[in-house]
């Protein structure tokens, strides 16, 4: 397979741009992560900010002027929100645009983009140094409502719940989306104290996969920052906790039909680690995919749930398994869950379940290249940990040398920490 | 002979290749210079197709069976698992139901056409018996569990009641768990062999395929499918919606809505349907998308957030926009989208606003033709309602002020509808 054509450019302390040549799509893709270190205070002040930039910014100070900026840019989708990759805060303005070949006047929608990119970044929408009240309130509210959102996808609210539970004394524990009384109390002082803290202090990764003339970006990224003053803090490691002598278990109900298991597992095995390979094998082996051990016994055999999967957080040293069942079938998934566990701890893995867990593995990271949004936020979450010049092809060939052995090994390492469980009785 | 017959689209610069399998099937070929390949292998047979006629012979089946059928495709006669086959070749499977079609599809880096072999082979060999049935049946009672408590899935379950008295677009693809149990070997094959029929099926492809490899994949595994003749309980929809609005309560972070307004103008070649898909694109940019009057205002009254957008959803007997999102206020945004529905007739619309709209529109579908997968699964409903999306652009091209004006005009506010769900239940540790 073809490397992945990829071009790192250094500017201020913390920023750099990532660029990768691409002809699959009819779109350029355009990426500014600001990466911090994630707690309560960053993640609510983050959201809010993410809603200010998205919906103002001087030269565009309501949200009708910004969007027919962007309409008349074909409908180029410009879109701030906020993440968190490990114990890392990221706000993402984020923008898919059409090619200039596209362009049915001959313009370039890419400086056009990039230039409303700077406006909404480094000119905001402020009054006397303030975001205006108005405004605010407004966005507080929606990153507020966006937060309390979560409820809404009941899976996602169970993972959430057993993150807060079981990780309860450490950054990880920290909704990205902010909690919504914290994000409710923010002053209009301490959301441009923070905006201006994210321009200076933020470690800024920019990712652009498309077609661009040369130097072009580098050129515009490097007039964009020249007149900060930056002071980066390089970012710290998440803290890796082993797991408790006995495991915690929690209990919550809501009014639903079904029921919510979630199991944390801890792993000293994080990326950079050469071994975290074998435990990503590893996790695509026992639930990362409708060929892996869960869904083979806790569906196909037992019946016992339509939607069961793992999924570890290569960052951070967890791995979550979620299942929706009955209400009364959570002992007989837990003991399926672990004895599946167990059964690749064994190394009871046969030829064909390793062979295919390892296609699927090798398949995915083959494909990164179609996509452009995920060749960027495959190089985002290997620089955050330290890897210079990641590759696609480096990761496959870690893979493809993996033995059944490395890859029990791996999952030998993982420790079940904390079982949440979400029922409800009838609504 | 199998030749294929190349079309293409300069203004998307997209081509495709067509060719009619002597077994019947319809290939499509979409070429792509891309390591990774997609492949859609659906029927025209979906949850609405739940009354028809068998050789005079009338069946009426459970609610939720072409998607319990799309499930048990999956299952083989020799034990071996297909989720399986794909992984040994490095692709990944999967299937879809709606309510008009079914479709199974694998996307792989490598061996494409030995996939597409595996795709053709599982679909078209059909193995059912009581206990395989009823093992899913518990498998399908959790996915309809999670559909019950899924808000988005239930707030457009009821705007379908309020929108349509009659139209089967309304049965639920899932069904329920009492529908799915009536469910038997002998009524899956009763679906199977009336609709799995190759001529009402059809084959897309996207990606690094080559044409004498589908064929000869195609030669292998697929047998001359007997001619095929369907007949349909004819439905009467009346111009009217069945029920203004439903509310209902879930545990939900605040109230949610669905508003749906209903067509009455279906029907039509495939050039009508494709030219009324790219006015009702235009209109409704213009007027509730994201640069619109109603949109800034209602978002800086608070009334509504980010999640708010409107979707055009079609079929050839059957339309209706669906307006969804999230307030604290959802009459009020009932209230202004009427209204604005109303204002929209009588007092049109600027020529800068059209222009606008018409390039934001475009802009849109230029990017729909990115990824494969999204472009076979949507080459593919177009096919089935008789349409050719590669014609979509030059719809749009063709799209005036006045054929703007008279779509317009077909909008009925009194046939806007509303789903509602309300926030119910506060989470607590036990």
């Amino acid at each position: 397979m073809e490397q992945m054509q990829l071009s790192r450019f250094s500017f201020a302390d913390g920023v750099s741009l990532s660029q990768v040549a691409s002809t699959v799509y009819k779109t350029n893709y355009l990426t500014f992560c600001f990466a911090l270190p994630l707690d309560e205070d960053t993640a609510a002040k983050s959201a809010v900010l993410a809603h200010l930039l998205s919906s103002s910014c001087e030269k565009y100070p309501d949200v009708q002027a910004l969007r027919r900026a962007r309409a008349s840019l074909y409908n180029a989708e410009i879109s701030a929100d906020v993440s968190a990759i490990g114990e890392t805060q990221i706000l993402t303005l984020s923008c898919v645009f059409l090619k200039d070949a596209y362009a049915l006047d001959g313009e370039s929608i890419l400086e056009e983009v990039f230039a409303l990119c700077g406006e909404i970044l480094f000119h905001p929408l402020l009054k006397n140094g303030m975001f205006p009240e108005e405004l605010c309130a407004r966005e507080k509210k929606n990153a507020a409502d966006d937060a309390r959102a979560t409820l809404n996808t009941k899976s996602a609210y169970a993972i959430r719940r057993l993150t807060e539970t079981m990780c309860a004394q450490e950054r990880y524990a920290a909704d990205p989306l902010g909690k919504p009384a914290r994000i409710e109390a923010l002053t209009s002082e301490e959301l441009v104290a923070f905006y201006k803290r994210l321009l200076h202090e933020a470690r800024c990764e920019i990712f652009f996969v498309g077609e661009s003339p040369e130097k072009l970006l580098q050129n515009a990224v490097r007039a964009l920052f020249s007149s900060l003053e930056r002071k980066y803090n390089p970012l710290p490691k998440a803290e890796l906790k082993s797991a408790p002598q006995s495991v915690n278990e929690v209990f919550e109900t809501l009014p639903l039909e079904q029921a919510h298991l979630v199991m944390g597992f801890r792993t000293p095995l994080v990326r950079p680690n050469p071994q975290y390979a074998a435990l990503s094998l590893c996790n695509v082996l026992f639930g990362g995919s409708a060929s892996s051990k869960l869904f083979m016994n806790v569906r196909e055999k037992l019946s016992l749930c339509y939607t069961v999967h793992s999924f570890p957080e290569p960052q951070k040293g967890v791995l979550f398994v979620y299942a929706g069942i009955d209400a009364q079938n959570r002992q007989k998934a837990i003991t399926e869950i672990y004895n599946q566990l167990l059964a690749v701890q064994n190394g009871e893995v046969s030829d064909e379940e390793f062979s295919c867990a390892k296609n699927l593995l090798l398949s995915a990271l083959r494909a990164l290249q179609n996509t452009p949004n995920a060749i960027a936020s495959f190089l985002l979450s290997r620089i955050l940990c330290g890897i210079e010049n990641p590759q696609p092809e480096a990761e496959i060939q870690a893979i493809e040398s993996l033995t059944r052995e490395e890859v029990s090994a791996a999952a030998r390492t993982l420790v079940p920490d904390t079982v949440y469980f979400l029922s409800g009785g009838a609504r | 002979m199998n030749n294929f017959q190349a079309v293409q689209n300069a203004r998307i610069d997209e081509r495709y290749l067509f060719a009619e399998h002597t077994s019947g099937l319809k290939i499509f070929l979409i070429p792509k210079d891309t390591n990774k390949s997609f492949a859609l292998f659906g029927t025209r047979y979906g949850a609405m197709d739940h009354h028809f006629f068998v050789d005079d012979r009338e069946v009426c089946v459970p609610d939720g069976i072409a998607h319990f059928l799309e499930h048990k495709l999956f299952e083989n006669e020799d034990g071996s698992d297909t989720f399986s086959r794909f992984a040994a070749l490095g692709a990944s499977c999967n299937a879809f139901t709606s309510n008009e079609m079914t479709a199974f599809l694998f996307s792989a880096t490598t061996n494409y056409h030995e996939s597409l072999e595996v795709l053709l082979r599982f679909v078209t060999a059909p193995y059912f018996t009581p206990k395989t049935v009823q093992k899913e049946q518990g498998i399908i009672a959790q996915e309809i569990k999670m559909y019950e408590d899924d808000p988005d899935y239930q707030l457009y379950q009821g705007l379908l009641q309020c929108l349509y008295v009659n139209h089967p677009f309304k049965i639920d693809v899932a069904g329920t768990v009492e529908s799915i149990s009536q469910i038997t070997d002998q009524t899956l094959y009763d679906c199977y062999n009336t609709f799995y029929n190759l001529r009402n099926m059809a084959l897309v492809l996207c990606g690094p395929f080559e044409e004498d490899k589908v064929l000869a994949a195609c030669d292998k595994v697929l047998k001359q499918a007997p001619p095929f003749s369907l007949r349909h309980e004819t439905v009467e929809e009346p111009n009217a919606l069945a029920a203004r609005e439903i509310e209902r309560f879930f545990p939900v972070s605040m109230p949610q809505f669905a508003l749906g307004l209903k067509e009455t103008e279906t029907g039509g070649d495939p050039k009508t349907l494709l030219n009324r898909v790219a006015e009702q694109e235009i209109a409704l940019n213009l007027f509730f998308g994201r640069s619109s009057d109603f949109f800034s205002s209602l978002y800086q009254e608070g009334l509504i957030n980010e999640s708010f957008s409107p979707y055009y959803q079609f079929l050839d007997t059957c339309a209706f926009t669906l307006f969804q999102g999230e307030s604290d206020h959802p009459d009020k945004v009932f209230e202004r989208c009427y209204d604005t529905i109303r204002r929209a007739k009588a007092e049109g619309f600027s020529d800068e606003d059209f222009e606008r709209s018409k390039k934001a529109v475009y802009g849109s579908m230029i990017q729909s033709f990115n990824a494969p997968s999204e472009i076979a699964c949507q080459f593919l409903s177009m096919h089935f309602l008789g349409a050719d999306l590669f014609t979509l652009p030059d719809a749009l091209a063709r799209v005036t002020r006045d054929s703007l004006t008279r779509r317009i005009a077909a909008w009925e506010e009194d046939l806007l509808a509303k789903s509602i769900i309300f926030p119910k239940g506060e989470p607590h540790a036990e």
